[in-house]
Protein backbone atom coordinates (compact mmCIF):
# COMPACT_ATOMS: atom_id res chain seq x y z
CA UNK A 1 0.00 0.00 0.00
CA UNK A 2 1.70 3.23 -0.96
CA UNK A 3 1.32 6.02 0.92
CA UNK A 4 -0.22 8.88 -1.19
CA UNK A 5 1.88 11.93 -2.67
CA UNK A 6 -0.55 14.81 -3.03
CA UNK A 7 -0.64 17.69 -1.23
CA UNK A 8 -3.93 19.33 -2.23
CA UNK A 9 -4.64 22.85 -1.35
CA UNK A 10 -8.05 24.68 -1.63
CA UNK A 11 -7.98 27.89 -3.27
CA UNK A 12 -10.87 30.60 -2.75
CA UNK A 13 -13.92 29.41 -4.04
CA UNK A 14 -13.82 25.60 -2.22
CA UNK A 15 -13.25 27.40 0.84
CA UNK A 16 -16.33 29.68 0.67
CA UNK A 17 -18.13 26.68 -1.01
CA UNK A 18 -17.25 25.01 2.53
CA UNK A 19 -18.20 28.01 4.38
CA UNK A 20 -21.24 27.82 6.76
CA UNK A 21 -24.58 28.96 5.11
CA UNK A 22 -25.18 30.68 7.97
CA UNK A 23 -22.34 33.61 6.83
CA UNK A 24 -23.88 33.72 3.09
CA UNK A 25 -27.52 34.42 4.59
CA UNK A 26 -26.32 36.99 6.65
CA UNK A 27 -24.19 38.62 4.30
CA UNK A 28 -26.96 38.92 1.69
CA UNK A 29 -29.14 40.08 4.63
CA UNK A 30 -26.72 42.62 5.08
CA UNK A 31 -26.53 43.70 1.41
CA UNK A 32 -29.90 43.61 0.48
CA UNK A 33 -31.02 45.21 3.88
CA UNK A 34 -28.75 47.96 2.91
CA UNK A 35 -28.96 48.73 -0.23
CA UNK A 36 -32.99 48.77 0.06
CA UNK A 37 -32.00 51.63 2.50
CA UNK A 38 -30.44 53.40 -0.16
CA UNK A 39 -27.11 53.17 -0.81
CA UNK A 40 -26.41 56.93 -1.87
CA UNK A 41 -25.64 57.47 2.03
CA UNK A 42 -21.42 56.81 2.21
CA UNK A 43 -23.21 55.82 6.42
CA UNK A 44 -24.94 53.48 4.95
CA UNK A 45 -22.32 51.64 3.61
CA UNK A 46 -20.13 52.34 6.87
CA UNK A 47 -22.16 51.10 8.73
CA UNK A 48 -23.25 47.62 6.72
CA UNK A 49 -19.18 47.35 6.47
CA UNK A 50 -18.79 47.84 10.42
CA UNK A 51 -21.88 45.49 10.72
CA UNK A 52 -19.92 42.76 8.31
CA UNK A 53 -17.10 43.01 9.58
CA UNK A 54 -18.65 42.55 13.76
CA UNK A 55 -20.75 39.26 12.41
CA UNK A 56 -17.62 37.96 10.53
CA UNK A 57 -15.72 37.77 13.50
CA UNK A 58 -18.15 36.54 15.50
CA UNK A 59 -18.72 34.02 12.99
CA UNK A 60 -15.06 33.26 12.77
CA UNK A 61 -15.23 33.95 9.13
CA UNK A 62 -14.48 37.80 8.93
CA UNK A 63 -12.85 37.93 5.40
CA UNK A 64 -15.47 35.92 3.61
CA UNK A 65 -18.19 38.05 5.30
CA UNK A 66 -17.00 41.22 3.95
CA UNK A 67 -16.60 39.48 0.78
CA UNK A 68 -19.99 38.41 0.52
CA UNK A 69 -21.38 41.89 2.26
CA UNK A 70 -19.64 43.73 -0.48
CA UNK A 71 -20.93 41.13 -3.06
CA UNK A 72 -23.99 41.71 -1.82
CA UNK A 73 -24.03 45.11 -1.84
CA UNK A 74 -22.51 45.70 -5.66
CA UNK A 75 -25.44 43.40 -6.61
CA UNK A 76 -28.09 43.41 -4.00
CA UNK A 77 -30.66 40.48 -3.84
CA UNK A 78 -34.34 41.70 -2.91
CA UNK A 79 -34.90 42.19 0.48
CA UNK A 80 -37.73 39.45 0.99
CA UNK A 81 -35.81 36.66 -0.85
CA UNK A 82 -32.77 37.36 1.54
CA UNK A 83 -34.89 37.31 4.88
CA UNK A 84 -36.77 34.15 3.06
CA UNK A 85 -33.64 32.15 3.34
CA UNK A 86 -32.55 33.86 6.09
CA UNK A 87 -35.66 32.53 7.85
CA UNK A 88 -35.15 28.49 6.35
CA UNK A 89 -31.71 28.97 6.72
CA UNK A 90 -31.13 26.77 3.59
CA UNK A 91 -27.39 27.85 1.68
CA UNK A 92 -28.63 29.51 -1.19
CA UNK A 93 -27.11 31.58 -3.76
CA UNK A 94 -28.98 34.90 -4.37
CA UNK A 95 -29.95 35.50 -7.47
CA UNK A 96 -28.75 39.00 -8.56
CA UNK A 97 -30.96 41.98 -9.66
CA UNK A 98 -29.58 44.07 -12.06
CA UNK A 99 -27.24 46.87 -10.40
CA UNK A 100 -28.86 50.16 -9.04
CA UNK A 101 -27.64 53.11 -10.15
CA UNK A 102 -27.36 55.19 -7.28
CA UNK A 103 -25.87 58.29 -8.96
CA UNK A 104 -29.29 58.90 -9.77
CA UNK A 105 -31.06 60.92 -7.59
CA UNK A 106 -34.52 59.40 -8.96
CA UNK A 107 -32.95 55.81 -8.66
CA UNK A 108 -35.74 53.24 -6.96
CA UNK A 109 -33.67 52.59 -3.75
CA UNK A 110 -34.78 48.76 -3.75
CA UNK A 111 -37.05 46.69 -1.42
CA UNK B 1 -27.15 40.60 18.32
CA UNK B 2 -28.47 38.10 20.95
CA UNK B 3 -29.87 35.67 18.66
CA UNK B 4 -26.20 35.39 17.14
CA UNK B 5 -24.59 35.14 20.43
CA UNK B 6 -27.06 31.92 21.08
CA UNK B 7 -26.69 30.59 18.20
CA UNK B 8 -22.70 30.30 18.43
CA UNK B 9 -22.94 29.62 21.90
CA UNK B 10 -24.89 26.62 20.98
CA UNK B 11 -26.86 26.56 24.16
CA UNK B 12 -30.04 26.63 22.03
CA UNK B 13 -31.55 26.89 18.30
CA UNK B 14 -32.92 30.13 17.84
CA UNK B 15 -33.98 31.66 14.40
CA UNK B 16 -31.35 33.09 12.45
CA UNK B 17 -34.11 34.84 11.16
CA UNK B 18 -33.92 36.61 14.03
CA UNK B 19 -31.40 38.72 13.37
CA UNK B 20 -32.99 40.42 10.53
CA UNK B 21 -34.99 43.60 12.81
CA UNK B 22 -31.14 43.79 14.36
CA UNK B 23 -29.52 44.42 10.89
CA UNK B 24 -32.44 46.53 10.26
CA UNK B 25 -32.15 48.67 13.01
CA UNK B 26 -28.30 48.74 13.00
CA UNK B 27 -28.39 49.56 8.74
CA UNK B 28 -31.98 51.83 9.74
CA UNK B 29 -33.82 50.71 7.43
CA UNK B 30 -37.44 48.58 7.89
CA UNK B 31 -37.94 45.04 7.71
CA UNK B 32 -39.60 44.17 4.58
CA UNK B 33 -43.71 43.30 5.51
CA UNK B 34 -42.75 44.13 9.73
CA UNK B 35 -43.73 46.93 11.30
CA UNK B 36 -41.47 49.12 12.54
CA UNK B 37 -41.05 48.43 16.63
CA UNK B 38 -41.63 51.18 19.11
CA UNK B 39 -37.86 52.65 18.50
CA UNK B 40 -39.09 55.03 15.72
CA UNK B 41 -36.79 56.26 13.57
CA UNK B 42 -36.14 59.41 10.94
CA UNK B 43 -38.77 57.84 8.71
CA UNK B 44 -41.36 57.92 11.32
CA UNK B 45 -40.16 61.42 12.91
CA UNK B 46 -41.39 63.04 9.70
CA UNK B 47 -43.10 60.72 8.03
CA UNK B 48 -46.52 60.53 9.86
CA UNK B 49 -49.87 60.33 8.38
CA UNK B 50 -50.97 63.72 9.94
CA UNK B 51 -47.82 65.69 8.11
CA UNK B 52 -48.85 63.89 4.74
CA UNK B 53 -51.92 65.31 5.46
CA UNK B 54 -51.24 68.49 6.05
CA UNK B 55 -49.01 68.60 3.19
CA UNK B 56 -51.76 67.56 0.85
CA UNK B 57 -53.95 71.26 2.30
CA UNK B 58 -51.13 73.09 2.09
CA UNK B 59 -48.67 72.54 -0.57
CA UNK B 60 -44.91 73.31 1.12
CA UNK B 61 -42.16 74.73 -0.74
CA UNK B 62 -39.71 71.84 -3.09
CA UNK B 63 -36.77 72.56 -0.84
CA UNK B 64 -38.74 70.81 2.09
CA UNK B 65 -39.15 67.96 0.42
CA UNK B 66 -35.90 67.58 -1.02
CA UNK B 67 -34.00 68.76 2.76
CA UNK B 68 -36.66 65.78 3.61
CA UNK B 69 -35.50 63.32 1.78
CA UNK B 70 -32.09 64.20 1.84
CA UNK B 71 -32.22 63.69 5.61
CA UNK B 72 -34.02 60.51 5.35
CA UNK B 73 -31.55 59.27 3.11
CA UNK B 74 -28.32 60.48 4.63
CA UNK B 75 -29.26 60.00 7.95
CA UNK B 76 -29.22 63.90 9.21
CA UNK B 77 -31.15 64.27 12.42
CA UNK B 78 -30.65 67.93 12.99
CA UNK B 79 -31.96 68.26 9.12
CA UNK B 80 -34.97 66.47 10.18
CA UNK B 81 -35.66 69.10 13.39
CA UNK B 82 -34.92 71.71 10.54
CA UNK B 83 -37.51 70.39 7.89
CA UNK B 84 -39.67 69.77 11.11
CA UNK B 85 -39.51 73.07 12.66
CA UNK B 86 -39.86 74.86 9.43
CA UNK B 87 -43.10 73.11 8.12
CA UNK B 88 -44.57 74.40 11.85
CA UNK B 89 -43.62 77.82 11.67
CA UNK B 90 -43.38 78.48 7.55
CA UNK B 91 -40.08 79.84 8.86
CA UNK B 92 -37.12 78.43 6.34
CA UNK B 93 -34.36 80.78 8.17
CA UNK B 94 -33.53 77.27 10.75
CA UNK B 95 -34.02 74.88 7.16
CA UNK B 96 -31.06 77.43 5.34
CA UNK B 97 -29.21 77.29 8.33
CA UNK B 98 -29.38 73.78 8.64
CA UNK B 99 -28.67 72.60 5.42
CA UNK B 100 -24.91 73.76 4.13
CA UNK B 101 -24.27 71.66 7.81
CA UNK B 102 -25.62 68.91 6.43
CA UNK B 103 -24.28 69.25 3.12
CA UNK B 104 -21.12 68.97 4.40
CA UNK B 105 -21.32 66.33 7.11
CA UNK B 106 -22.45 64.11 4.14
CA UNK B 107 -19.36 65.24 2.02
CA UNK B 108 -17.12 65.19 5.13
CA UNK B 109 -18.36 60.99 5.02
CA UNK B 110 -17.94 60.67 1.69
CA UNK B 111 -14.52 61.73 2.01
CA UNK B 112 -14.15 59.39 4.69
CA UNK B 113 -15.67 56.51 2.47
CA UNK B 114 -13.19 57.11 -0.40
CA UNK B 115 -10.07 57.28 2.22
CA UNK B 116 -11.50 53.78 3.75
CA UNK B 117 -11.59 52.39 0.32
CA UNK B 118 -8.24 53.51 -0.24
CA UNK B 119 -6.70 52.43 2.93
CA UNK B 120 -7.85 48.98 1.97
CA UNK B 121 -6.30 49.35 -1.57
CA UNK B 122 -3.31 49.68 0.52
CA UNK B 123 -3.61 46.30 1.46
CA UNK B 124 -2.76 45.16 -1.69
CA UNK B 125 0.92 45.09 -0.40
CA UNK B 126 -0.11 43.03 1.91
CA UNK B 127 -1.86 40.17 0.11
CA UNK B 128 0.94 40.31 -1.94
CA UNK B 129 3.11 39.64 0.57
CA UNK B 130 0.77 36.92 1.79
CA UNK B 131 0.59 35.20 -1.99
CA UNK B 132 5.10 35.16 -0.78
CA UNK B 133 4.60 33.90 2.12
CA UNK B 134 2.11 31.07 1.05
CA UNK B 135 4.48 30.18 -1.48
CA UNK B 136 7.32 29.64 0.74
CA UNK B 137 5.27 27.67 2.87
CA UNK B 138 4.04 25.75 -0.39
CA UNK B 139 7.52 25.19 -1.22
CA UNK B 140 8.75 23.63 2.20
CA UNK B 141 5.54 21.64 3.08
CA UNK B 142 5.82 20.05 -0.49
CA UNK B 143 9.74 19.31 0.44
CA UNK B 144 8.66 17.59 3.47
CA UNK B 145 5.51 16.32 2.69
CA UNK B 146 7.81 14.58 -0.46
CA UNK B 147 10.38 13.46 2.25
CA UNK B 148 7.57 11.79 4.51
CA UNK B 149 5.49 9.97 1.71
CA UNK B 150 9.33 8.56 0.67
CA UNK B 151 9.77 7.44 4.22
CA UNK B 152 6.45 6.34 4.62
CA UNK B 153 6.84 4.04 1.40
CA UNK B 154 10.30 2.74 2.59
CA UNK B 155 9.15 2.17 6.21
CA UNK B 156 6.41 0.43 5.08
CA UNK B 157 8.45 -1.86 2.29
CA UNK B 158 11.37 -2.63 4.51
CA UNK B 159 9.05 -3.86 7.58
CA UNK B 160 7.42 -6.25 4.91
CA UNK B 161 10.23 -7.24 3.76
CA UNK B 162 11.98 -8.44 7.38
CA UNK B 163 8.96 -9.63 8.40
CA UNK B 164 8.70 -11.80 5.26
CA UNK B 165 12.75 -12.50 6.02
CA UNK B 166 11.64 -13.67 9.70
CA UNK B 167 8.95 -15.90 8.49
CA UNK B 168 11.43 -17.71 6.19
CA UNK B 169 14.46 -18.03 8.51
CA UNK B 170 12.28 -19.09 11.25
CA UNK B 171 10.91 -21.70 9.41
CA UNK B 172 14.44 -22.97 8.36
CA UNK B 173 15.58 -22.95 11.41
CA UNK B 174 12.14 -24.69 12.74
CA UNK B 175 12.56 -27.43 10.19
CA UNK B 176 16.40 -28.12 10.82
CA UNK B 177 15.93 -28.30 14.02
CA UNK B 178 13.20 -30.80 14.31
CA UNK B 179 15.29 -32.83 12.07
CA UNK B 180 18.74 -32.89 14.43
CA UNK B 181 15.74 -34.13 17.06
CA UNK B 182 14.52 -36.89 14.94
CA UNK B 183 18.00 -38.03 14.08
CA UNK B 184 19.58 -38.05 16.96
CA UNK B 185 16.04 -39.86 19.08
CA UNK B 186 15.34 -42.79 16.75
CA UNK B 187 11.99 -42.64 17.90
CA UNK B 188 10.73 -39.15 18.03
CA UNK B 189 8.04 -38.25 16.20
CA UNK B 190 7.68 -34.85 17.53
CA UNK B 191 6.42 -35.00 20.70
CA UNK B 192 8.15 -32.51 23.00
CA UNK B 193 7.56 -31.16 25.97
CA UNK B 194 6.37 -27.21 26.18
CA UNK B 195 8.81 -26.30 28.58
CA UNK B 196 11.65 -28.26 27.24
CA UNK B 197 10.77 -26.69 23.48
CA UNK B 198 10.49 -23.10 25.06
CA UNK B 199 14.26 -23.34 25.75
CA UNK B 200 15.40 -24.59 22.77
CA UNK B 201 17.71 -21.82 20.88
CA UNK B 202 15.31 -22.13 17.63
CA UNK B 203 12.60 -20.37 20.01
CA UNK B 204 14.96 -17.81 21.95
CA UNK B 205 16.65 -16.65 18.59
CA UNK B 206 13.33 -16.63 17.04
CA UNK B 207 12.01 -14.47 19.86
CA UNK B 208 15.38 -12.21 19.57
CA UNK B 209 14.56 -12.03 16.46
CA UNK B 210 11.29 -10.64 16.67
CA UNK B 211 11.51 -8.70 19.37
CA UNK B 212 14.36 -6.42 17.94
CA UNK B 213 12.48 -5.94 14.46
CA UNK B 214 9.55 -4.68 16.99
CA UNK B 215 11.47 -2.58 18.45
CA UNK B 216 13.60 -1.09 15.72
CA UNK B 217 10.07 -0.16 13.41
CA UNK B 218 8.82 0.67 16.90
CA UNK B 219 11.93 3.24 17.24
CA UNK B 220 11.16 4.53 13.30
CA UNK B 221 7.28 5.42 13.95
CA UNK B 222 8.55 7.15 16.78
CA UNK B 223 10.89 9.25 15.15
CA UNK B 224 8.62 9.38 12.55
CA UNK B 225 5.82 10.33 14.76
CA UNK B 226 8.10 13.04 17.01
CA UNK B 227 8.98 14.85 13.67
CA UNK B 228 5.74 15.49 11.89
CA UNK B 229 4.55 16.58 15.28
CA UNK B 230 7.14 18.80 15.10
CA UNK B 231 6.57 19.88 11.39
CA UNK B 232 2.46 20.18 12.55
CA UNK B 233 3.34 22.64 15.30
CA UNK B 234 5.42 24.68 13.42
CA UNK B 235 2.78 24.73 11.11
CA UNK B 236 0.12 25.96 13.38
CA UNK B 237 2.02 28.12 14.74
CA UNK B 238 2.24 30.02 11.51
CA UNK B 239 -0.97 29.74 10.53
CA UNK B 240 -2.04 31.89 14.35
CA UNK B 241 0.22 33.86 13.26
CA UNK B 242 -0.68 34.31 9.70
CA UNK B 243 -4.15 35.24 9.90
CA UNK B 244 -3.95 38.00 12.52
CA UNK B 245 -2.88 41.21 11.17
CA UNK B 246 0.89 41.29 11.43
CA UNK B 247 3.69 43.12 9.75
CA UNK B 248 5.52 41.82 7.15
CA UNK B 249 8.78 42.14 8.56
CA UNK B 250 7.04 39.89 11.55
CA UNK B 251 5.57 37.79 8.51
CA UNK B 252 9.18 36.89 7.44
CA UNK B 253 10.33 36.16 11.05
CA UNK B 254 7.95 33.51 11.42
CA UNK B 255 7.50 31.85 7.96
CA UNK B 256 9.38 28.79 7.84
CA UNK B 257 12.19 28.95 5.62
CA UNK B 258 13.44 26.39 2.47
CA UNK B 259 16.59 26.17 4.11
CA UNK B 260 15.08 24.74 7.03
CA UNK B 261 16.72 21.09 7.61
CA UNK B 262 14.23 18.37 6.61
CA UNK B 263 13.99 16.83 10.68
CA UNK B 264 12.37 13.17 9.40
CA UNK B 265 9.32 11.94 10.58
CA UNK B 266 7.01 10.38 13.10
CA UNK B 267 4.65 7.37 14.64
CA UNK B 268 2.55 5.58 15.41
CA UNK B 269 0.11 3.91 18.10
CA UNK B 270 2.38 1.52 20.11
CA UNK B 271 0.11 -0.66 20.81
CA UNK B 272 0.01 -1.71 17.83
CA UNK B 273 3.29 -3.10 17.58
CA UNK B 274 3.07 -4.33 20.99
CA UNK B 275 0.10 -6.61 19.56
CA UNK B 276 2.53 -7.69 16.91
CA UNK B 277 5.62 -8.14 19.00
CA UNK B 278 2.94 -10.00 21.72
CA UNK B 279 1.74 -11.86 18.51
CA UNK B 280 4.60 -12.65 17.20
CA UNK B 281 5.91 -14.51 20.43
CA UNK B 282 3.01 -15.80 21.34
CA UNK B 283 3.00 -17.60 17.60
CA UNK B 284 6.60 -19.00 18.59
CA UNK B 285 5.33 -20.61 22.15
CA UNK B 286 1.99 -22.12 20.79
CA UNK B 287 3.57 -22.69 17.55
CA UNK B 288 6.20 -25.10 18.98
CA UNK B 289 3.70 -26.26 21.52
CA UNK B 290 1.08 -27.49 18.96
CA UNK B 291 4.21 -28.72 16.58
CA UNK B 292 4.71 -30.91 19.64
CA UNK B 293 0.84 -32.29 19.98
CA UNK B 294 1.74 -31.16 23.60
CA UNK B 295 -0.20 -28.07 24.49
CA UNK B 296 -0.51 -27.10 27.91
CA UNK B 297 -3.70 -25.18 28.81
CA UNK B 298 -1.55 -22.18 29.49
CA UNK B 299 0.14 -22.18 25.76
CA UNK B 300 -3.52 -22.54 24.75
CA UNK B 301 -4.70 -19.89 26.45
CA UNK B 302 -1.36 -17.21 25.59
CA UNK B 303 -2.08 -18.65 22.21
CA UNK B 304 -6.00 -17.61 22.07
CA UNK B 305 -5.18 -13.69 22.95
CA UNK B 306 -2.73 -13.51 20.57
CA UNK B 307 -4.16 -13.61 16.78
CA UNK B 308 -0.42 -14.89 15.16
CA UNK B 309 -0.68 -17.82 18.11
CA UNK B 310 -4.94 -18.42 17.27
CA UNK B 311 -3.88 -18.73 13.67
CA UNK B 312 -1.26 -21.74 14.37
CA UNK B 313 -3.42 -23.37 16.29
CA UNK B 314 -5.45 -24.45 12.79
CA UNK B 315 -1.85 -25.53 11.36
CA UNK B 316 -2.17 -28.12 14.78
CA UNK B 317 -5.45 -29.51 13.83
CA UNK B 318 -3.79 -29.96 10.33
CA UNK B 319 -0.88 -31.79 11.56
CA UNK B 320 -3.30 -33.74 13.55
CA UNK B 321 -5.34 -34.47 10.24
CA UNK B 322 -2.32 -35.54 8.30
CA UNK B 323 -0.83 -38.03 11.53
CA UNK B 324 -4.18 -39.56 11.01
CA UNK B 325 -3.55 -40.79 7.50
CA UNK B 326 0.13 -40.71 7.30
CA UNK B 327 2.12 -44.25 7.31
CA UNK B 328 4.81 -43.46 10.11
CA UNK B 329 7.86 -43.63 7.94
CA UNK B 330 7.00 -41.21 5.67
CA UNK B 331 5.29 -39.54 7.85
CA UNK B 332 8.26 -38.28 9.69
CA UNK B 333 9.83 -36.97 6.75
CA UNK B 334 6.47 -35.10 5.77
CA UNK B 335 5.94 -34.17 9.09
CA UNK B 336 9.58 -31.86 9.28
CA UNK B 337 8.48 -30.74 5.84
CA UNK B 338 4.77 -29.57 6.47
CA UNK B 339 5.17 -28.62 9.83
CA UNK B 340 8.04 -25.88 8.65
CA UNK B 341 5.60 -24.95 5.67
CA UNK B 342 2.98 -24.35 8.02
CA UNK B 343 4.45 -22.52 10.30
CA UNK B 344 6.16 -20.38 7.73
CA UNK B 345 2.72 -20.00 6.00
CA UNK B 346 1.04 -19.18 9.25
CA UNK B 347 3.48 -17.12 10.57
CA UNK B 348 3.70 -14.53 7.40
CA UNK B 349 0.24 -14.51 6.94
CA UNK B 350 -0.41 -13.77 10.46
CA UNK B 351 2.23 -10.95 10.10
CA UNK B 352 1.09 -9.77 6.98
CA UNK B 353 -2.11 -9.75 8.95
CA UNK B 354 -0.98 -6.93 11.01
CA UNK B 355 0.45 -4.77 8.00
CA UNK B 356 -2.41 -2.75 6.98
CA UNK B 357 -2.65 -1.30 10.23
CA UNK B 358 0.45 -1.12 10.64
CA UNK B 359 0.68 0.76 7.50
CA UNK B 360 -2.69 2.65 8.30
CA UNK B 361 -0.86 4.25 11.25
CA UNK B 362 2.20 5.28 9.00
CA UNK B 363 -0.41 6.94 6.73
CA UNK B 364 -2.26 8.31 9.80
CA UNK B 365 1.03 9.82 10.42
CA UNK B 366 1.58 11.39 7.01
CA UNK B 367 -2.23 12.52 7.02
CA UNK B 368 -1.47 14.57 10.47
CA UNK B 369 1.57 16.46 8.42
CA UNK B 370 -0.96 17.16 5.29
CA UNK B 371 -3.83 18.54 7.72
CA UNK B 372 -1.37 20.75 9.50
CA UNK B 373 0.43 21.78 6.49
CA UNK B 374 -2.67 21.89 4.21
CA UNK B 375 -3.89 24.93 6.13
CA UNK B 376 -1.43 26.76 6.34
CA UNK B 377 -0.54 27.27 3.00
CA UNK B 378 -3.85 27.47 1.66
CA UNK B 379 -4.97 30.41 4.23
CA UNK B 380 -2.78 33.36 3.46
CA UNK B 381 -3.68 32.67 -0.05
CA UNK B 382 -7.07 32.77 0.44
CA UNK B 383 -6.64 35.43 2.37
CA UNK B 384 -5.19 37.33 -0.15
CA UNK B 385 -7.35 36.89 -2.75
CA UNK B 386 -10.03 38.32 -0.12
CA UNK B 387 -8.09 41.42 0.17
CA UNK B 388 -8.14 41.83 -3.43
CA UNK B 389 -11.33 41.47 -4.05
CA UNK B 390 -12.52 43.37 -1.03
CA UNK B 391 -10.52 45.85 -2.13
CA UNK B 392 -11.40 46.11 -5.23
CA UNK B 393 -15.43 46.10 -4.43
CA UNK B 394 -14.87 48.33 -1.63
CA UNK B 395 -13.42 50.75 -4.33
CA UNK B 396 -16.06 50.59 -6.81
CA UNK B 397 -19.00 50.84 -3.84
CA UNK B 398 -17.06 54.28 -2.54
CA UNK B 399 -17.11 55.63 -5.70
CA UNK B 400 -20.70 54.82 -6.53
CA UNK B 401 -22.14 55.72 -3.49
CA UNK B 402 -19.92 59.13 -3.16
CA UNK B 403 -20.85 60.04 -6.91
CA UNK B 404 -25.02 59.24 -5.62
CA UNK B 405 -24.44 61.78 -2.47
CA UNK B 406 -22.76 64.27 -4.75
CA UNK B 407 -25.83 63.90 -6.99
CA UNK B 408 -27.83 64.31 -4.42
CA UNK B 409 -25.93 67.18 -3.08
CA UNK B 410 -25.53 69.15 -6.36
CA UNK B 411 -29.68 68.59 -6.46
CA UNK B 412 -30.23 69.65 -3.06
CA UNK B 413 -27.65 72.94 -3.42
CA UNK B 414 -29.26 73.64 -6.58
CA UNK B 415 -33.00 73.89 -4.68
CA UNK B 416 -31.53 75.83 -2.20
CA UNK B 417 -29.89 78.52 -4.91
CA UNK B 418 -33.48 80.13 -5.52
CA UNK B 419 -34.02 80.69 -1.28
CA UNK B 420 -30.62 81.80 -0.41
CA UNK B 421 -30.34 84.73 -3.26
CA UNK B 422 -34.05 85.72 -1.85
Amino acid sequence: MDTPQELLVPDAAQDEARAAPVVRCLAGTIGALAAAGGLASPKRLETALAVAASIGETLGEPSLTRVLTLRALSAPPAPREALGLLETGRDHTFRRRPRVDHARPDAPAGG
Amino acid sequence: MRDLMRLLEGDTRPSVAGLAPDLAAALDVPVPDQPRGSGGGLRDTIGSIAGRARNLMRPEPPIYGAARDFALEFGETQLVAAVTEARRSGDQTALLQALPAALEAVRARAIAVVSAAEAQAQALSVAQDLDQAADRIESVARQRNAAIARRATMLKRHIREDLNALAEDAAEEFEADFRRLSERKKGWFGKLDTADLNDRQVIKNLERRYQSLARRYQDQLDLLDREVAEFCDEFTHVSDEALTPITRVEFRAIAPRPALDLKAMSAVDRASNRTLMAGAVGAVASGAAMQTGIMTAGAVIGAAITPVGAAVLGAVALAGVWKMFATPGERRMRDLRERARTLEDQLREEIMAKLPRFEAEVDAIVARFRAAAVPDIARPRIEAVRIREIASAHRGLAQAVVAAANARIDRLVSLMAPQTQV
